[in-house]
Parts: structure tokens; C-alpha cells; sequence
């Protein structure tokens, strides 16, 4: 029976090749609002004093993550998006 | 006119558009930056279009900017947010986002000046098995692949290739609290399982390296780096990366 050869939860052998789950990144910062005169955004922490996110760019919607045994923040993150990809535009 | 703007599509927490903003702040050029996903949260439009050659016309308006349609200079697509229709039931959340995508997104996409990148062109880029056979079709050595949901065939491919590789082909979907993350790694023949056929794996014969190179094309500009991880990897990203030396390199020019 075809039922018979599958798995229990039907879970594609590719999923099973993942990294254990890991933490997301902390956040650095409480708050983000647009400046209306530079058009970028300003990163505010609760004291309401601005961050500076440094030079190398990311995308809080991207999936980001701590290394396993870091959770500093500083730690290099994993994303697995491609830098222009799609998804944002897939549907949900 | 030089004081049409760029448009720049991306979410507000996008760092990589902030630094590109700011390079054009510093050259004068003006910037309007808006998020799609807002188009129930600030952003407003009215777009008409009456036939002849003029094109979409008409006033969009973010929180803090004003844009005329029909005076964009260029398009910059950077991560737009994710559409926030959570609230609305579940069909609902569904007719509300295709409207908004084609109705909106659809829309700025359709907007005659360069793009970068054009959406729709990078979507169909996205796909590896279109990617490997263009590369093939110009010319590039591509290591043999295979696609398959049976676990035969994979079974075979790894027998004849000895040491291969499994790709995925989107990652890992990102999820509240957690991710986690399928790097390009070894498969041996053991390890594969009839869930092979649940859905579409990629398997590769595992190419020889010294280094990685990453490229990035600009309009005729071809800017490489070459990636060299301290110790021998098998994907880079899975290593540390302030421990990554990228170097200038260059790519063989096309005959």
C-alpha cells in the first residue's frame, strides 16, 4: 500500500537536513521610525536614543539568527533568503 | 528631469535600503521610500490611466512624501514588508493580499523606467532549474543534477557520483521566535529514506574548490569576490562570518 512507504508525518527528507532550530537575534533596538527627511529609518532604544545599526545592512523580516552558543547579538547571523528574493510578494 | 525621484519599495526595517538612501541623499537625488504593506496604514494612491501612450498617472502618498506617478525616475525593490492582513478571516486575508499585490505592487512594477530589480524578472530568475540550464546553454561547466522524488534514482545518482550534495531549493520559511537553516551538505546513500519522495529534492555531484565566488551585476557592471573560509567548507554561510576573507576578483569575459 502507498500509505505503507510513507513516513509518519509525511515530512519531506529536505526538512530533516535543517540546522536545529535556533533562537532568533535579539533585537538591538525598541523602536524604528522613518525620518521624513532622509527617508531611512531611525533605530531608537527605550531611552529613545538613536542606534547606529552599523554598515552592513539586513532586513528584520528576514529570517535572522543567533549562532548556536552565542545570543549576543553580535554573533554572525544566519539568514537563508536570497538578497532580492521574492517571497515578501508570495502569499502567505 | 533631475528632480524626478527614486522610488525605493522596501520595509522600514531594511538597513541595506537606509545605506542606499543615504547614498543618494548624498548626491542630491530625490528619494521617496514607501512600503506596500502599508496601504492600509498611511500609504494612499489614485492611478488612472486614460489610453493613448501616457500611462499610469496620479498622486501616491506615503506618511512624510508626495509622488506623481508618472515622475519616477527609477524603481529600487528592496524587501518590501510583509502584507499585516493577520486580522482579517482567512479567504478575506487572502482576496484582500492578491488585490493588494496586483492592484498595488502590481502596479509600481508596471512602471516604465529601470528596475532593480524587476520583480517579476527576478521571481522567474529564482527558479534553479531555469538557472542551470541557462548556465548550461551559455556555456558554464555545471556539475551533474538531479531532481527527483524517488528514492531509487537518488539512491543511483549518489552511487555513481560517489560524493554528492543536497540543496534546497527555498530554505526554511521563517517562523515567530525561531528559524533554523539547510546548508548545502553531504548525502550518503545510507542516509536517504522513501521521504525522499514527499516532495522535490536536489542532489549535485559535489564539486572540488578552493573558493567560493559571489557576483553581482549592475547593468553592465560585474563586480566579484572571491570568498575564502579559515578552514575547507563545504558552504561557506555555515561558517564565521568575521572570519570570512572576501577579495576583488574578476570574472572571464564572454567571447
Amino acid at each position: 500500500m502507498r500509505d505503507d512507504t510513507r513516513n509518519s508525518q509525511g515530512t519531506p527528507w529536505g526538512w530533516t537536513r535543517m540546522t536545529a532550530r535556533l533562537p532568533e537575534a535579539p533585537r538591538r533596538y525598541d523602536r524604528v521610525t522613518l525620518d521624513p527627511v532622509t527617508q531611512t529609518g531611525r533605530y531608537l532604544d527605550e531611552r529613545g536614543q538613536v542606534i547606529d545599526m552599523g554598515k552592513h545592512g539586513t532586513n528584520r523580516q528576514t529570517s535572522t539568527s543567533t549562532k548556536s552558543g552565542g545570543g549576543d547579538g553580535n554573533s554572525p547571523q544566519v539568514h537563508q533568503a536570497v538578497d532580492d528574493s521574492t517571497t515578501d510578494y508570495e502569499s502567505d | 528631469m533631475t528632480d524626478e525621484p527614486v522610488l525605493v519599495v522596501t520595509s522600514l526595517e531594511d538597513v541595506t535600503a537606509d545605506l542606499v538612501i543615504t547614498a543618494l541623499n548624498r548626491r542630491d537625488i530625490p528619494v521617496v521610500r514607501l512600503d506596500p504593506a502599508d496601504i492600509r496604514d498611511g500609504l494612499t494612491f489614485a492611478a488612472r490611466i486614460e489610453g493613448g501612450d501616457g500611462g499610469w498617472a496620479g498622486p501616491l502618498r506615503t506618511g512624510t512624501r508626495h509622488l506623481d506617478l508618472d515622475r519616477v525616475r527609477s524603481v529600487y525593490h528592496r524587501r518590501p514588508g510583509v502584507w499585516r492582513f493577520d486580522d482579517l478571516e482567512r479567504r478575506i486575508r487572502a482576496f484582500a493580499t492578491a488585490e493588494a499585490r496586483h492592484g498595488l505592487a502590481g502596479l509600481l512594477n508596471d512602471l516604465p523606467v529601470p528596475h532593480v530589480n524587476a520583480p517579476l524578472a527576478n521571481a522567474r530568475a529564482e527558479y534553479k532549474p531555469s538557472q542551470l540550464r541557462a548556465a548550461a546553454e551559455l556555456g558554464f561547466t555545471i556539475p551533474p543534477t538531479l531532481i527527483t522524488n524517488d528514492l531509487a534514482a537518488a539512491r543511483r545518482f549518489v552511487d555513481e557520483y560517489g560524493t554528492v550534495v543536497y540543496k534546497s531549493f527555498r530554505g526554511v520559511p521563517p517562523s515567530d521566535g525561531e528559524t533554523g537553516v539547510i546548508w548545502t551538505q553531504r548525502v550518503r546513500a545510507a542516509e536517504l529514506d522513501e521521504s525522499v519522495s514527499v516532495t522535490a529534492h536536489l542532489f549535485q555531484a559535489e564539486v572540488e574548490k578552493t573558493a567560493d565566488v559571489r557576483v553581482t551585476v549592475v547593468g553592465r557592471g560585474v563586480f566579484a569576490f572571491r570568498i575564502r573560509t579559515p578552514a575547507p567548507l563545504l558552504d561557506w554561510r555555515s561558517g564565521d562570518w568575521d572570519r570570512l576573507e572576501y577579495t576583488r576578483s574578476s570574472c572571464p569575459s564572454s567571447s
